[in-house]
């Protein structure tokens, strides 16, 4: 595995989902963690600074953006969701946005912007992968020059979740068209998380890597 | 650490060289054993498998033009014989001719194709039965930003490069159920001591050009391989990993 020794690691969501998975798996390999968990947007600078501490360092930046979890609900839904999604998607970059002060005033760092798995409805799904890869090639391409690493991971199902009846059926139908043939173990997407937030992906900027089992095919 | 191949076995195309060279060290100091080959490269190839020696893996030498198939199956053939399996293999071999195309000769575009696209297609073909009865593989092909995003003088180059893509896509589609993953690579401007040779101009004018500021080593596409090889992309098919220091993004 790879190793993370010396290393600061910021996990924005890390105590929920893949984000979860990704701060304990980054623990593992030596780094020292620190996590966000859910904010309001407008508190963002102020609970990054006291996260980091004093000393502000940052090596390593996890955005991880959840999708809404609320189940399809014609009478509920609609504007409760997109409201959710709007604001963990203006999280999302004010997060961005101070991380890459930090490390800019280091001269380093890498960011892994990291998408939700299908978890609640397709539309959904699209509205937080879509901001995740348009984020990415935004700041990669800007950020370049200054010895900053910005590159996501798309990933797509994965086994284990919370999925309602109906959800499952719709994936059941989903996996019979997947290459794969199956949801991904959470393992499998953390591995490549940690890879893009290593040293040894060295010259890949602004990069959406699908770990999707095929399906973006 | 772990090793991320520990007792995996590679077979590496077009090894006597650049990238190919280091794509076979890296693997080599990652605990794999290879099979390496080479064209034409003695000297070179004796070089690569010296550097493989130095992790204290073995290296297997394989002399072919695998633009022929027949050849392309006596590789893959040779190295089970040796290694009683394949775990992984690289379509690294290929060559450029940095020519207009009204210029460029038909021999020439069909050499092009046969060493970028043919000889991946035959050792994969071949590579794919054992991969199969062994319930796992990886595939590896090594394509081009020419083949993503097209270069001035690379009609037949991108051409193959892109076709190349083309294949990795549908053969991840084929056989991913298979448990076995095809992926590409897509390296931009490379320090390899020919870039700068065939495109003409200097490493200064090109890192110039190049959003990050610099070309990048034949050290880093050889770590994306491993990671590609290694179980830490076991969810990954059928996808392209451009590593171009932020030129077309």
């Amino acid at each position: 595995m790879i190793g993370f020794k010396n290393k600061t690691a910021l996990v924005l969501n890390g105590n929920v989902g893949i984000g979860r998975k990704i701060a304990s798996a980054l623990q593992k390999n030596g780094a020292t963690v620190r996590i966000i968990r859910n904010i309001e947007p407008d508190d963002t600078i102020e609970e990054i600074k006291k996260v980091l501490g004093k000393k502000s360092a940052l090596d390593i930046f996890i955005n991880y953006l959840p999708g809404s979890t609320q189940r399809p609900d014609a009478a509920k839904r609609g504007l409760a969701v997109e409201t959710r999604n709007k604001r963990n998607c203006t999280l999302f970059e004010a997060a961005l946005e101070e991380s890459l002060a930090v490390m800019r005033r280091q001269g380093f760092g890498r960011v892994v912007n990291v998408a939700d798995c299908l978890v609640a409805e397709y539309v959904d799904y699209m509205y937080v992968r879509n901001t995740v890869i348009a984020v990415t090639k935004t700041f990669g391409r800007r950020l370049c020059k200054e010895n900053i690493y910005i590159n996501a991971v798309i990933p797509c199902l994965i086994e284990g979740q919370d999925y309602s009846l109906a959800e499952k059926k719709y994936l059941d139908e989903l996996c019979l068209n997947l290459p794969a043939g199956r949801p991904a173990r959470m393992e499998e997407i953390v591995a490549p998380v940690l890879f893009l937030a290593s040293e040894d992906s060295g010259y890949i900027f602004g990069q959406a890597i699908k770990v999707d089992g095929g399906l973006g095919i | 650490m772990d090793m991320l191949l520990k007792n995996k076995v590679a077979l590496v195309t077009g090894a006597s060289k650049g990238i190919g060279r280091r794509i076979a060290v890296e693997m080599a100091r990652q605990g794999a054993d290879l099979a390496i080959n080479y064209n034409t490269d003695c000297r070179g190839i004796e070089e690569t498998a010296t550097e493989i020696a130095k992790y204290g893996k073995k290296a297997l030498l394989l002399q072919a033009d695998i633009s022929n198939r027949d050849a392309a199956a006596e590789i893959v053939k040779k190295t089970k014989d040796e290694f009683k399996r394949i775990d992984i293999l690289v379509n690294n071999a290929g060559v450029l001719f940095e020519k207009y195309l009204f210029r460029i000769s038909d021999d020439e575009w069909q050499r092009c194709f046969q060493v970028n696209v043919d000889a991946a297609c035959f050792c994969s073909r071949a590579c794919l039965l054992s991969m199969l009865r062994q319930g796992s593989g990886k595939i590896i092909n090594i394509s081009s930003l020419s083949g993503v995003s097209g270069n001035t003088g690379h009609t037949a180059y991108g051409a193959s490069k892109a076709a190349l893509i083309g294949f990795t896509k549908s053969l991840a589609k084929e056989v991913a159920r298979k448990n076995i993953n095809v992926n590409a690579i897509a390296p931009g401007y490379i320090d390899t001591g020919m870039t700068a040779k065939t495109s003409g101009q200097s490493k200064e004018i090109l890192s110039g050009r190049i959003p990050c500021g610099r070309m990048g080593s034949p050290e880093e596409v050889a770590k994306t391989v491993v990671f590609l090889a290694s179980e830490l992309s076991s969810y990954i098919h059928g996808e392209v990993i451009v590593m171009d220091g932020g030129l077309t993004i």
